[in-house]
């Protein structure tokens, strides 16, 4: 564009003259390529043809003169050159040889016409001479060459390109004429509009006659298009002066100086002027302003809006409403401006009054506002709305009625409190400000006489000064008080209050009065101090009755002890038997009275909440089989059965307390062996549930006795009762037994129920929540593979054959059970199994277990005769020799712990042959043998009985006996002598044993002796005593009466700690590594590993069961195997074990612990020789 | 005679001033000739000749003229009517032209190259068989690998094509490319920078054995000092930064490798030429 802008200037000004100048420029344009494009093709198309027809020539001509060569006939040659010429475009042709010579012919003619020299030159540039060579054969004579006359195709070329552009202007021009006529006739009825300016404007204008007939629709259209324009110009126009003269707004129109050009009729009116008078005024003259002029100075451009006041003197007031808008031409520049003027007087002063009135009003409501501001809260002003007088008052209703709504709420409340409670009011320096009537009748003085007076006029000198002082202090600080006081009246009378003290805060947050609101609580604490003192004097007659019963239990089981001690003594020594008989008698009248004394002892324990539960680990299978054990002797006594059945799976080790549940097993299967009268009683234990530490376990102890009626079965657990009275008169008993076991049934988180029938049995179920170890080995390891092995049970009794094939089955074994001889017997001949042992019982109808084994071992068994075990619950103890003779391998007596059972079998199996052993029968224990150690012992005990029986019972055992007959005289004889165990009780005058105890360790710790074992004897039977002795530092704890075996046993184990075969400190490691052939150990060591669990549970067993025999054996197995390992230390403990046990000793728990010990010490050593696997059963 | 005085006074002022003329041209004003085959069409030709001739003279002091004819049967008639005397062709390895006393002094050091007949990339036709009967672009009749050794070998095949001559390379391949001819018998170096220079693709039906690219020659006209002088020049142009310079532009124009220098022949190298002219048809010779 800004190329293009300089040709602009060359446009011509008609629209006529530039179309036809746009015209004649795109002929001259298309004239001139048309021309250019047919010369381009023409010369383009001119060489061609001249170079092909150059090539043409060229190779007829070289033939020619190739065979002319040839020969050097240059002659023909010649004339072959000038024929070729004749008529040809080429200005020489030559023939030139090998040697330099050449044959050459020229043209001669001249081109007709001269062609321009321009474009000869550029058609020679695009000639190249033709050369050819002349070869023949493959040997060159010479080149033919051709050279172009580029004049005579110049020539050719310049006369066809002269015609054309002679042609070409001639059409041109012809083309120019013929547009130019049309062109003005049609375009230049534009131009004759000019003429028409007045019809236009008037808008009379008539198309038909200003235009042509001829003329272009276009521009007819447009003509009409001006004819409307102008007609409604003219309707606006006449429109606009009517409306202007009937407004009542007064409007001038100005120049752009601002000179009146037009008034109309209004503006005549508020002016006072006619129209001729306003025309040339300036309008800033017309609006003079009192005592100012300020419009004068205005700029009329910034004159918008304006509020005029023409305050004139001796002239009415007038004001005005005044705008000036500015008029814009065409071209943007300013033309003048509009005035409108509005008369606004009367609406201007009663505007003024108005204000007048507002501000009055608003100033009231504002006032208003301040006092309600004072007076309501914030959220209920804002949403009032606070400019609404309508809501202002409302809201003043409201506050009047809401405070006369809280002054009645309040009198009410006032009223209602003066009608409870005794209120008064204080200052903040503590006078009295106000008094109900309440406070005055309660404090009998007068309201006059209270107001003004400090409070302290009521002190009753019942509480502290301090009490007040804290009062006083904790109101003072803002705070509420509550608590109870006690006044004094004015006649002296005490007056207990339950009283609140609020203190009443001012506008800065400090207290400026207190409200003491008070209750006269005088008859409910009178009440209570009776109440309490009433408790008081119940408690102190129920820790009398306690201290009466754990008296009486001790002064009870003192003499008891006494004399079941003394009748065991007695019973030791050489008797007639009527004077054993009697004493028997008077024996177990005394146990049973002990019985009744620890029944009532617990109960009063259970009244007073003091009965409490261990929780200490225990082995469960043998605590339940142990104590059914001891059971046992009565079951034989009825020939009943007493049968066990604990699940293997069951946990052995557990937490709680054993003692407990021994207590609960004795009374529960006491009950039944003393209800039933013959058949079986069994004690099955069973996993009811089992958590991560945590078991709960069922024990069912079922009879085949007399049963209990429906009714009555729930009133057995009562306290002293039982199914009926003549039942205590048949059976005896005190009526607590299942009182107590319930209550520690409950204690060991289980609870007990019974099932029974009268005359078929009964069953007593309880649970037990125990803790657990779940990392605790369960069943032992055992050293033989029991798992396949096919076993014959026999036994009448359907439940005890159940039992025994459950329990072989578990363990992986295929037990055949038959309910008699004869039928074991058939099976043995004729089975397809062969049985590799047979349990027999030992007491079946028709045939007994002994014969059964005897018929087992006739010679038409042979090959077939399994292992004989024989179960015995009752009989005679079998004759050894019998035994041996019928093939029987071992006894057990029932009820069989699975523990025994298991052991049994691993011994049948393990010796390889069902060869007879010897049966050993139970050995007593010899209480009156000497201990291998004479000890020192100092005995201390105040009471003569106590004091005669131990002392026998230690001079018996072979001990030295100091005696002492308090805590005092014992540490006075420890101080002298020296001992090797104290034996203390612990009530006792003038130094308790505890107190003694704790003296003596204290004496030990300062005075560097070493530490001296002392056990308690004591009857105080509470788990408190126990751990009050083991707090006073004693080692040991034995209950009275004194169970002799028990006391002898600790003796013992002292005495053995001080014949030097205590556990030692003795490295089995190094003994292994250094002294034992590394291949034996490799050997042995895995399969010791393996089995010394079992061989530990089969002497510990040996021992419980009393077996002697076993008891030497497995010491004796284990001494042997032990040594192979250089175990000195536990090599000399079951030395010890062996010997004490074939001197007839059988109480040896305590060197089994200890041999256990140092076998588990030994095991770790031997852990890294361990290389094979263990063989598991069941 | 002003001239003369004229020469006589400028040498003198020369010699007073210590001032020299280069000495090949003050020495001898000899002019020769210098006419390359025209390979690639006039103005390519003359674009990749005209720089390596004017720096040839001026590092030789021989003043060479560039001659280029518009076929190559052009540059063989210059040879033959004695208008040139030096020349970058492979024409004159016929047994005849070889006595005519024109020796090889260099060769231009390229990659073999060879005779090659082509088609179109996008052509219909796979064996040199579907030819017969149709059209075939040449160069000229004087083009040895670009026409006499396709063309033998077409015949050696009793494959009867018209023969089509374009002038120059580039005239015969353009023929191909606008439809006018079926195939195209060329030089394998100059197919290729065509290729490269106008994008285009073709497929080779027939490749002949490897040859050497075309000889410098002299003519036994010149004397042995210009013809060494000259033989120098060339052969030391990619020794010297600004003759490496040239050659590279020059090479690039054509679409010859860039390091595409000139190396000293004695003409043992075109062993293949001379056997071919011992076998080739009679009309090819």
């Amino acid at each position: 564009m800004r190329v293009a802008r300089p040709l602009l200037g060359l446009l011509p000004k008609s629209l006529v003259a530039r179309v036809y100048a746009l015209y004649s420029v795109t002929l001259l344009s298309f004239v001139g390529c048309g021309l250019a494009l047919f010369y381009h093709y023409q010369f383009v198309q001119a060489i061609e043809d001249v170079q092909v027809a150059a090539s043409t020539l060229s190779e007829v001509v070289a033939q020619t003169v190739s065979d002319s060569a040839v020969i050097g006939d240059y002659d023909t040659v010649k004339r072959t050159l000038e024929k070729a010429m004749f008529g040809s475009r080429f200005e020489s042709a030559a023939f030139i040889d090998l040697r330099g010579g050449s044959v050459r012919v020229v043209r001669e003619s001249q081109a007709v016409v001269v062609p321009p020299e321009w474009l000869t030159e550029r058609i020679a540039a695009q000639l190249y001479d033709v050369n050819r060579n002349i070869s023949v054969g493959g040997r060159d004579y010479g080149i033919l060459r051709l050279k172009f006359a580029a004049d005579l195709v110049a020539a050719d070329l310049w006369v066809l390109l002269r015609a054309s552009l002679v042609g070409a202007l001639a059409s041109m021009i012809g083309g120019l004429i013929l547009i130019r006529i049309p062109l003005a006739r049609w375009l230049g009825n534009l131009d004759r509009l000019r003429q028409y300016e007045s019809e236009i404007e008037s808008g009379t204008i008539d198309v038909k006659q200003v235009l042509a007939d001829d003329a272009p629709i276009e521009i007819r259209r447009t003509f009409e298009m001006f004819n409307r324009a102008a007609t409604n110009l003219q309707q606006e126009r006449e429109q606009a002066a009517v409306t202007l003269a009937a407004i009542a707004d007064g409007v001038l129109t100005t120049d752009c100086d601002g000179r009146v050009v037009y008034a109309n009729p209004a503006a005549t009116r508020i002016f006072g002027e006619s129209a001729d008078q306003l025309h040339g005024r300036d309008v800033r003259s017309l609006l003079p302003v009192t005592g100012g002029g300020e419009q004068e100075r205005l700029p009329l451009a910034e004159w918008n809006a304006l509020r005029v006041d023409l305050r004139t003197e001796g002239a009415s007031r007038m004001v005005l409403d005044t705008s000036l808008s500015p008029i814009f031409a065409r071209d943007g520049h300013l033309a003048g401006f509009v005035l409108a003027c509005r008369d606004i007087t009367k609406s201007f002063q009663l505007e003024e009054q108005l204000r007048v009135q507002l501000n009055a009003r608003e100033t009231a409501l504002n006032a208003l506002r301040d006092v309600l501001r004072g007076l309501l809260p914030a959220h209920q002003l804002a949403g009032a709305g606070g400019d609404d007088i309508e809501a202002v008052s409302r809201l003043i209703g409201d506050l009047v009625r809401e405070r006369e709504s809280s002054r009645r709420a309040l009198d009410n409340q006032k009223f209602a409190l003066d009608q409870h409670a005794i209120v008064s009011v204080m200052d903040c320096a503590g006078r009295i400000v106000y008094a109900n009537d309440r406070f005055s009748y309660i404090s009998g003085y007068a309201r006059e006489e209270l107001l003004g007076r400090d409070h302290r006029l009521l002190r009753s000198g019942v509480h502290a000064p301090e009490f007040y002082e804290q009062i006083w202090q904790i109101i003072t600080q803002g705070q509420v008080w509550r608590g109870e006081l006690c006044d004094r009246a004015k006649n002296g009378s005490l007056h207990w209050m339950r009283a609140t003290i609020v203190p009443l805060l001012g506008a800065d947050g400090r207290p400026e009065q207190y409200i003491a609101i008070r209750t006269d609580i005088t008859a409910r604490k009178e009440a209570e101090q009776a109440l309490q003192k009433a408790k008081e004097t119940a408690e102190l007659a129920n820790r009398a009755k306690s201290d009466f019963l754990a008296n009486m239990s001790h002064e009870i089981r003192t003499p008891m002890n006494g004399i079941i001690g003394m009748t065991e003594l007695v019973l030791d020594t050489e008797l007639s038997s009527e004077q054993r008989e009697h004493l028997d008698v008077v024996k177990s009248s005394a146990e049973s009275l002990l019985t009744v004394i620890n029944d009532i002892l617990d109960f009063s324990r259970i009244e007073a909440g003091k009965l409490h539960v261990e929780r200490v680990d225990f082995d469960f299978h043998r605590t339940l089989s142990d104590t059914l054990r001891g059971l046992a002797i009565s079951a034989r006594s009825k020939n009943l059965e007493l049968l066990c059945d604990i699940e293997s799976h069951l946990p052995r080790r557990v937490r709680g307390d054993p003692t407990r549940l021994r207590q609960i097993l004795v009374n529960l299967v006491g009950n039944a062996l003393k209800f039933t009268e013959h058949g079986e009683v069994l004690v099955r234990a069973k996993l009811l549930e089992k958590g991560a530490d945590q078991v709960v376990l069922q024990i069912s102890v079922a009879d085949t006795g007399i049963g209990i009626a429906p009714d009555k079965q729930e009133q057995i657990f009562d306290a002293f009762t039982q199914a009926d009275t003549s039942t205590t008169r048949r059976y005896g008993g005190t009526g607590l037994g299942l009182t107590i076991t319930r209550k520690l049934v409950q204690l060991m988180g289980g609870q007990i129920w019974l099932v029974s029938q009268p005359g078929q049995g009964s069953t007593f179920h309880f649970t037990l929540c125990l803790g657990f170890d779940p990392l605790a080995v369960g069943m032992p390891v055992v050293p033989v593979q029991l798992a396949g092995r096919h076993v014959l049970v026999v036994d009448d009794n359907a439940v005890n054959r159940e039992i025994l094939c459950a329990r072989l089955t578990e363990w992986g074994m295929h037990p055949a059970a038959h309910a008699t001889p004869a039928a074991a017997l058939e099976a043995v001949r004729t089975g397809a199994d062969v049985y590799e042992c047979a349990l027999l019982d030992a007491l079946m109808p028709d045939m007994d277990g002994y014969q059964l084994a005897e018929q087992l071992h006739a010679p038409e068994f042979d090959g077939r005769r399994p292992r004989i075990i024989v179960l015995s619950s009752a009989g005679p103890v079998l004759d050894p020799q019998r035994a041996a003779a019928s093939g029987i391998a071992e006894s057990l007596t029932k009820p069989i712990s699975t523990d025994e059972l298991l052991a049994a079998l691993c011994r049948a199996f393990a010796a390889g042959a069902p060869e007879s052993r010897a049966v050993q029968p139970s050995v007593a224990v010899p209480a009156n043998r000497k201990a291998d150690r004479a000890l020192k012992v100092l005995l201390v005990e105040d009471h003569p009985i106590n004091q005669k029986l131990a002392q026998s019972l230690l001079d018996k055992w072979g001990h030295h006996t100091t005696l002492a007959a308090n805590g005092l005289e014992a540490l006075e004889a420890w101080r002298a002598g020296q001992f090797d165990v104290v034996l203390m009780d612990m009530q006792m005058p003038v130094m308790s044993g505890i107190e003694s105890s704790i003296a003596i360790r204290d004496e030990e710790a300062h005075g560097g002796r070493p530490r001296l074992p002392i056990i308690a004897m004591t009857a105080n039977a509470m788990e408190s005593d126990r751990q009050a002795c083991l707090a006073a530092g004693m080692d040991d704890y034995l209950s009275k009466p004194i169970n002799a075996a028990e006391l002898k046993a600790r003796l013992d184990r002292l005495g053995a700690a001080k014949s030097g075969i205590a556990i030692s400190n003795f490295d089995y490691a190094q003994a292994l590594a250094s002294q034992v052939d590394a291949e034996i150990l490799e050997v042995i060591a895995d399969a010791f590993l393996d089995a010394y669990p079992a061989d530990i549970e089969q002497l510990r067993n040996a021992v419980a069961t009393r077996n002697r025999e076993v008891v030497m054996r497995s010491a004796h197995t284990l001494k042997g195997i032990l040594g192979q390992f250089e175990a000195a230390p536990a090599v000399a403990i079951a030395r010890d074990i062996e010997a004490r046990a074939r001197a007839g000793e059988i109480d040896l728990t305590f060197e089994v612990d200890r041999l256990e010990g140092e076998i588990e010490r030994l095991a770790g050593s031997l852990e890294p020789y361990r290389n094979a696997t263990l063989v598991h059963t069941g | 005679m002003f001239l003369k005085l004229s020469q006589a006074a400028l040498a003198t002022l020369c010699v007073l001033g210590g001032f020299q003329f280069p000495a090949a041209v003050a020495a001898d004003s000899q002019v020769y000739h210098f006419s390359p085959v025209n390979q690639y069409g006039i103005n390519l030709t003359a674009a990749y000749w005209n720089p390596i001739i004017n720096y040839v003279t001026e590092k030789s002091g021989v003043k060479l003229v560039l001659k280029i004819g518009r076929t190559s049967a052009d540059t063989t008639s210059y040879v033959l009517a004695n208008e040139v005397e030096f020349v970058f062709t492979n024409h004159l390895f016929s047994p005849e032209r070889e006595q005519l006393g024109w020796k090889v002094f260099g060769r231009r050091d390229t990659p073999p190259v060879h005779g090659q007949i082509i088609v179109a990339d996008d052509s219909p036709v796979k064996k040199l068989q579907e030819l017969t009967g149709h059209d075939v672009a040449f160069p000229g009749p004087e083009a040895l690998i670009a026409y006499k050794f396709p063309y033998a070998h077409l015949l050696s095949q009793g494959v009867d094509v018209k023969v089509v001559f374009g002038g120059n390379q580039d005239g015969a391949l353009a023929q191909l490319y606008s439809g006018k001819v079926k195939a195209v018998g060329g030089n394998s170096q100059l197919l290729e920078g065509y290729a490269k220079r106008e994008s285009k693709k073709y497929r080779v039906l027939w490749s002949s054995e490897p040859l050497y690219d075309l000889a410098l020659m002299a003519s036994s006209n010149v004397p042995e000092r210009d013809r060494k002088a000259v033989a120098d020049a060339f052969l030391g142009m990619a020794k010297d930064a600004r003759g490496r310079e040239v050659l590279s532009t020059a090479s690039a124009a054509v679409g010859l490798p860039v390091t595409t220098a000139f190396i000293p022949s004695s003409g043992t190298e075109y062993g293949a030429y001379r056997k071919f002219y011992q076998s080739a048809p009679t009309n090819l010779r």
